[in-house]
C-alpha cells in the first residue's frame, strides 16, 4: 500500500503518469476494462493461426532455470520489435509496426505506428514512446544507453530520428544501411516498443526534478541509477525484473522474476494489438506461469511428469534424448525438430594476435592451421561426443543455402596425419627428445587451450582431439577454468595460446548479421581480439592494425552492412565467404546435428520444425500468443 | 556465569570484524566481478555490449571503487542502518531475499534435525548395549551405506523413485497447483508428501553419523565402574543406562549444536539445489557464481554469526549437562 501511494504521489507531482497509474489497479482486479474495440488498435495485427483458431485461457506451464536466465523471456513473451521476423525465417514483416518503407538507397527508414495502440495499462502507444526511447535513453546526453545498438550506425554516424505526426516517424541515415529493419527484428534490439513514457518520465530527471530524491529514497546513488533500473534496457535480467512497467508484449509479469523466487507469474495483456482470423483477442493463453528450478536434473524430471509445456533449453541435450524420447506416453508429450543455427558444433581458435611473437607468427602460418586441421579425426569426436549425429565441416554454411561455399565448407577436412606431419616438417622440423616438436624459439610447441568449464562437449571432444595433436608432434595441453576467469583471460586478454568456442551462423541473414568466424568483427571473434577492435574503434589502445587481407575483409563487410538490395548482399557476402575460405583462420569439427525440443500433446499450433537461434528467439517468432491448449 | 557469558560475547565482536574482511575479500578475489559473468551470459545468448556501456554500467555498480571503499560502503550500512545492500541479480535487497527463503529453510532443517534425533537416539544406545547382536549389525551396515553414499545421489534416486513408481510430482515443496496458494488441507498433504524426501536425504548420513559416535561413547562408558555400582544396587536394566551412561553419551549430541545452527541457514546446498528446494543454499551458490558480492557476502556474515552464536549456546549446555566442565 505504501509502495503506492507514494508512487501515487510521484505521478501526480509529474502530472504526466496519473492516466497510467489510474489504470493499474483496475487492470490488477481485472475490472471495469474497456469494451474490446476500445482496446485494439484501429486496425490491429490479424495473425493467421498456425493450424487452428483457439478461443482465450488457460495456463502456460513453463519453467526457468536459475536466476540468471531471465534474457530467456524474450524468447517466450518478449519478442514484439516493431518489425519481426516471419516464422519460416524468410524475412521481415510488421508486428508493432503497422507498415513501413524504405526508400531506394536505404537512407530512411519510415515507420507508421498503429492508431489506437495502447500499453497494457490503456494508456496510449505514439511516436512519443519512440521520441523518448531514442532521445531520452539511447541518445540521453546525461545517461546514453546503446549496448546492442551498433545497428543504428551509418557512416560513423547514429541515424536521426525525425517524427512527424503521431503515428509516422522516420529514421535518416547518412548513408546507406541495409540492415537497419532485419536488425530490429533480430531478438532484443529494438528497444523503441520496449520504453513507455508516460511511466518511466517519473525516473528521469528532465521530466521530474525530484527524480534524485526518489532514487536516494529507494536506495540508489543517483536517478540515473534508478532510471536504468526501472527501463531495464541495458540487462535483460533487470528488464524482466519489473512488474509495475507496462508494456506491449502479451503478457504483462504480475509476480516478475526475482518478486518471488519460486516462481513468476505473467497475464494476460488486455490491450494486445493481435486477434486471430475469427476476431478473438490474443493471447489465448490467460497466464503464462514459470517455475524458477535451480538445476536442469530437476527440469529434466518435470518435463518427463508433463508439468512443463514446452521447452527446448536447458534439457534438450543429445545426452538426454533417449529419457525424453521414452517418457513420451507418460508425459503426455512428443518431440519437435530443431533446425541449429550455429556454424558449428565446436571452432578451434588459435589466438591470431598472440602478445608472444614467435608463437603469433606460427599460429598465422596457414600452413600450420592446415597441419591442426587435418591432424583431427572428426568422425571419432563426433561418434564419441554427438552419437554418431553430424558430418564433419569446418564453420560454414548449410549445405543447401543459396550461400553455400564448397571450398568454405571441406577444405583441410579429412584426417591425414601422414600429411600434418609432412606440412609441420616444413614449418617446425626440429625435434626434442620426447618427441615434441620446437618452436623457432627453440622451446617445446605446446599449446594450451583454455575453455570454458561449463562447455562439457568441448571438453570431451578435447579428450580425443588432444592425443590426435600430440601424435603430430604438437604438446597440446586443455585447461578449463571457470568462466568468469575464462572470460577475463581469453575474451578480454591477450595472452592465451587458443581457445574454442561455437555458435556463429550458418545461413542466411544470421550469417550476415553474425559473421564472427568469417570476418573479425566483435568480441566473438575470440581469435583475433584485436583485429576486431580495429573494425569496430580503430583508435582504442587495443585495437591491433590487422593484414592487408583481413583489412579488406572488413571493408567487405562495411560493404555488406550499407547495401540495402537483397541481391548486392548476397553477392557481398559470397565474396566474403569465399576470401574466409581462402584465409581459414579457424577450424571446426561438425556442423550442428538438428536439436530438439519437447511440446505437451494438448498444446495446438505449436510449428513441428523450428530454427534454433538466438536471433529469431526460438519459439518467439512462432508466434507463442496463438499457442493454446485443447 | 553471566560474566563468562559476557566475556564470550565481547569477544565475539573482533571476531565478527574478522569474519567480515575475510568474506568480503574472498569474494572478491577471483578474476572478475559481477558485471563480468553477466556479460558472459549476455555473450552467450548472442549479445554484445560495447567498452563504453561496459564501463558505464559498472560505475553505476560502484564497481570501480577501491576494495576498502565497497567494503566500507557495505559493513557501514550494516552497521549504521541494518542495510545488507542490494542483491544486483536479484534487484532486491538482500535482507528480503533471505528473509523470504527462511520459512522454508528453516522448516526443512528442523525437521531434518528432529528426524535425525529420532532415529539416531534409540537406534545408537540399541546396538551399544546389544552390541555384535544382529539387531546392531543391521543398523551398523545402513549406518555405513548412510555415510558413504554422497546425498546428492540419494536425492536423485529417491526422487527418481518417486516420479516412476508413486507417480508424484518432483522437485520443490509443493505440486505446482499449490505454489502460492492459501493454507488448506489439501496443501498440508501436499507439503508433507514433498517433505519427506529431503528430510530423508538431508537426515541420514546425519543419521549415521550419530548412531557411530552415540554406540562407541556409550561402549566405553556402560563398562565403567559406577555402571557396575548401579546395578549392583538394583537398579533396573532401563533406569542404570538411561540415568547415567546415556546421559554422559549425550555429549557430542549437544556440542554439535555449534554447526547445526549456521546449517539450519544454509542448509545442504548441493541436495537443495538438486531437490529444487527453495531454502537459503542454493541462493548462496547462485549469488557467488554471478559475484553477487553484497547477497554472497551478507550470507557467510549471517553463517559467521549463527556458528559464533551455536558454540555458545552449545558451550553453556553442556556445561549444565556435564558437571565436569567448569567455565573458566
Amino acid at each position: 500500500m505504501n509502495r503506492i501511494s507514494r508512487r501515487g504521489f510521484i505521478a501526480s507531482t509529474t502530472a504526466l503518469a496519473g492516466l497510467g497509474f489510474a489504470g493499474i489497479p483496475a487492470f490488477a482486479q481485472g475490472e471495469a476494462l474497456p469494451p474490446l474495440e476500445d482496446r485494439l488498435p484501429e486496425n490491429p495485427l490479424v495473425i493467421t493461426p498456425t493450424d487452428r483458431p483457439g478461443q482465450q485461457g488457460g495456463t502456460w506451464n513453463h519453467a526457468l532455470v536459475g536466476g540468471g536466465s531471465l534474457s530467456m523471456l524474450v524468447r517466450y513473451q518478449g519478442y514484439e520489435p516493431l518489425l519481426r521476423f516471419t516464422p519460416d525465417w524468410t524475412g521481415i514483416e510488421p508486428n508493432v509496426a503497422e507498415s513501413y518503407e524504405v526508400n531506394d538507397d536505404s537512407t530512411v527508414y519510415t515507420f507508421h505506428l498503429r492508431k489506437g495502440h495502447k500499453w497494457s495499462d490503456g494508456h496510449p502507444f505514439t511516436t512519443e514512446d519512440i521520441r523518448f526511447s531514442y532521445e531520452d535513453i539511447f541518445q540521453d546526453p546525461d545517461a546514453p544507453s546503446g549496448s546492442g545498438q551498433g545497428y543504428w550506425q551509418a557512416g560513423g554516424e547514429v541515424g536521426k530520428l525525425e517524427v512527424v505526426d503521431e503515428t509516422t516517424f522516420r529514421v535518416v541515415f547518412a548513408e546507406p544501411n541495409g540492415f537497419f529493419a532485419q536488425s530490429i527484428a533480430w531478438a532484443n534490439q529494438d528497444r523503441l516498443t520496449k520504453a513507455p513514457a508516460h511511466y518511466l518520465k517519473q525516473f528521469h530527471l528532465r521530466y521530474n526534478p525530484q527524480a534524485n530524491e526518489l532514487a536516494k529514497e529507494r536506495g540508489y546513488e543517483s536517478w540515473v541509477a534508478l532510471f536504468a533500473r526501472e527501463h531495464g534496457l541495458d540487462e535483460d535480467n533487470i528488464h524482466y525484473q519489473n512488474s509495475t512497467r507496462p508494456t506491449l508484449n502479451a503478457w504483462k509479469f504480475t509476480s516478475a522474476p526475482g518478486e518471488d523466487t519460486e516462481r513468476a507469474i505473467a497475464e494476460r495483456n488486455p490491450y494486445y494489438h493481435k486477434v486471430d482470423t475469427e476476431g478473438t483477442q490474443l493471447p489465448y493463453f490467460d497466464r503464462v506461469v514459470y517455475q524458477m528450478v535451480s538445476d536442469p536434473e530437476v527440469l529434466l524430471l518435470k518435463s518427463l511428469q508433463g508439468e512443463v509445456d514446452m521447452m527446448d533449453q536447458y534439457i534438450a541435450t543429445p545426452a538426454n534424448k533417449p529419457v525424453i524420447y521414452e517418457g513420451q506416453d507418460k508425459g503426455n508429450y512428443h518431440l519437435f525438430t530443431l533446425k541449429e543455427s550455429a556454424a558449428n558444433v565446436m571452432v578451434f581458435q588459435l589466438n591470431l594476435n598472440h602478445v608472444d611473437e614467435v608463437k603469433r607468427d606460427l599460429y598465422n602460418t596457414r600452413a600450420f592451421r592446415e597441419a591442426l586441421s587435418h591432424a583431427i579425426n572428426r568422425q571419432d569426436l563426433i561418434d564419441a561426443v554427438f552419437v554418431g549425429q553430424g558430418k564433419p565441416a569446418q564453420p560454414s554454411i548449410l549445405e543447401g543455402d543459396p550461400l553455400y561455399n564448397e571450398q568454405l565448407a571441406t577444405q583441410h577436412i579429412e584426417y591425414d596425419a601422414e600429411l600434418a606431419n609432412e606440412l609441420l616438417d616444413g614449418i617446425v622440423p626440429e625435434r626434442d627428445s620426447d618427441g615434441y616438436r620446437l618452436d623457432p624459439a627453440g622451446r617445446r610447441l605446446t599449446i594450451v587451450f583454455e575453455i570454458d568449464q561449463v562447455r562439457s562437449t568441448f571438453i570431451d571432444m578435447f579428450e580425443l582431439a588432444i592425443p590426435m595433436f600430440q601424435a603430430v608432434g604438437i604438446d597440446a595441453q586443455i585447461r578449463t577454468m571457470d568462466r568468469s576467469l575464462w572470460e577475463t583471460r581469453v575474451r578480454n586478454g591477450r595472452e592465451f595460446d587458443a581457445t574454442a568456442h561455437q555458435f556463429g551462423a550458418n545461413s542466411g541473414i544470421a550469417a550476415m548479421l553474425d559473421p564472427r568466424y568469417f570476418v573479425p568483427f566483435n568480441n566473438n571473434s575470440i581469435y583475433a581480439p584485436g583485429w576486431a577492435l580495429y573494425f569496430s574503434a580503430p583508435d582504442n589502445p587495443n585495437a591491433i592494425e590487422p593484414p592487408q587481407e583481413i583489412k579488406d575483409q572488413q571493408d567487405r563487410y562495411r560493404t555488406l552492412l550499407s547495401s540495402g538490395n537483397p541481391e548486392d548482399q548476397m553477392a557481398t557476402m559470397a565474396e566474403i565467404l569465399q576470401a574466409a575460405a581462402d584465409q581459414f583462420l579457424v577450424f571446426g569439427v561438425s556442423l550442428p546435428p538438428d536439436g530438439y525440443g519437447i511440446v505437451k500433446n494438448d498444446m495446438v499450433n505449436t510449428m513441428p520444425v523450428m530454427p534454433n537461434s538466438f536471433g529469431w528467439p526460438t519459439p518467439g517468432p512462432s508466434r507463442p500468443e496463438q499457442f493454446f491448449k485443447e | 556465569m553471566l560474566g563468562y557469558v559476557f566475556k564470550r560475547i565481547l569477544l565475539m565482536i573482533p571476531t565478527m570484524i574478522g569474519i567480515s574482511i575475510i568474506s568480503f575479500v574472498i569474494i572478491q578475489l577471483p578474476p572478475g566481478d559481477y558485471l563480468t559473468s553477466l556479460l558472459a551470459s549476455m555473450a552467450d545468448s548472442g549479445q554484445t555490449v560495447d567498452a563504453t556501456e561496459i564501463a558505464r554500467m559498472r560505475a553505476n555498480y560502484g564497481l570501480d571503487d577501491p576494495m576498502v571503499v565497497q567494503y566500507w560502503k557495505w559493513i557501514s550500512g550494516i552497521i549504521l542502518r541494518g542495510d545488507f545492500g542490494y542483491s544486483f541479480e536479484w534487484g532486491r535487497p538482500v535482507s528480503e531475499l533471505i528473509w523470504d527463503r527462511m520459512g522454508a529453510t528453516l522448516s526443512i532443517s528442523v525437521a531434518a534435525l528432529l528426524f535425525v534425533w529420532a532415529v539416531s537416539l534409540p537406534i545408537g544406545i540399541y546396538s551399544a548395549v546389544k552390541r555384535h547382536s544382529i539387531g546392531d549389525h543391521i543398523a551398523t551396515l545402513f549406518g555405513f551405506l548412510g555415510l558413504a553414499i554422497p546425498n546428492f545421489i540419494l536425492a536423485l534416486t529417491l526422487m527418481y523413485v518417486s516420479y516412476k513408481y508413486f507417480d508424484q510430482s518432483v522437485g520443490g515443496l509443493y505440486s505446482p497447483e499449490y505454489v502460492g496458494a492459501d493454507w488448506s488441507w489439501g496443501r498440508v498433504w501436499d507439503l508433507l508428501k514433498h517433505l519427506w524426501i529431503p528430510v530423508i536425504v538431508i537426515g541420514t548420513s546425519g543419521t549415521a553419523a550419530l548412531i557411530r559416535i552415540l554406540r562407541a561413547n556409550l561402549t566405553d562408558e556402560l563398562s565403567k565402574p559406577y555402571v557396575v555400582t548401579a546395578r549392583a544396587k538394583g537398579l533396573s536394566e532401563y533406569e542404570v543406562i538411561m540415568r547415567y551412561p546415556v546421559r554422559i553419551a549425550l555429549n557430542p549430541f549437544v556440542s554439535a549444536i555449534g554447526w547445526v545452527l549456521p546449517q539450519l541457514i544454509s542448509g545442504v546446498t548441493i541436495t537443495a539445489i538438486v531437490l529444487n528446494l527453495p531454502t537459503a543454499g542454493p541462493l548462496l551458490l547462485r549469488a557467488l557464481i554471478s559475484q553477487d558480492m553484497y547477497l554472497a557476502g551478507s550470507f557467510i556474515l549471517l553463517m559467521g554469526v549463527l556458528t559464533l552464536i551455536g558454540m555458545l549456546v552449545s558451550d553453556l549446555l553442556l556445561a549444565l549437562l556435564d558437571p565436569r566442565i567448569r567455565f573458566t
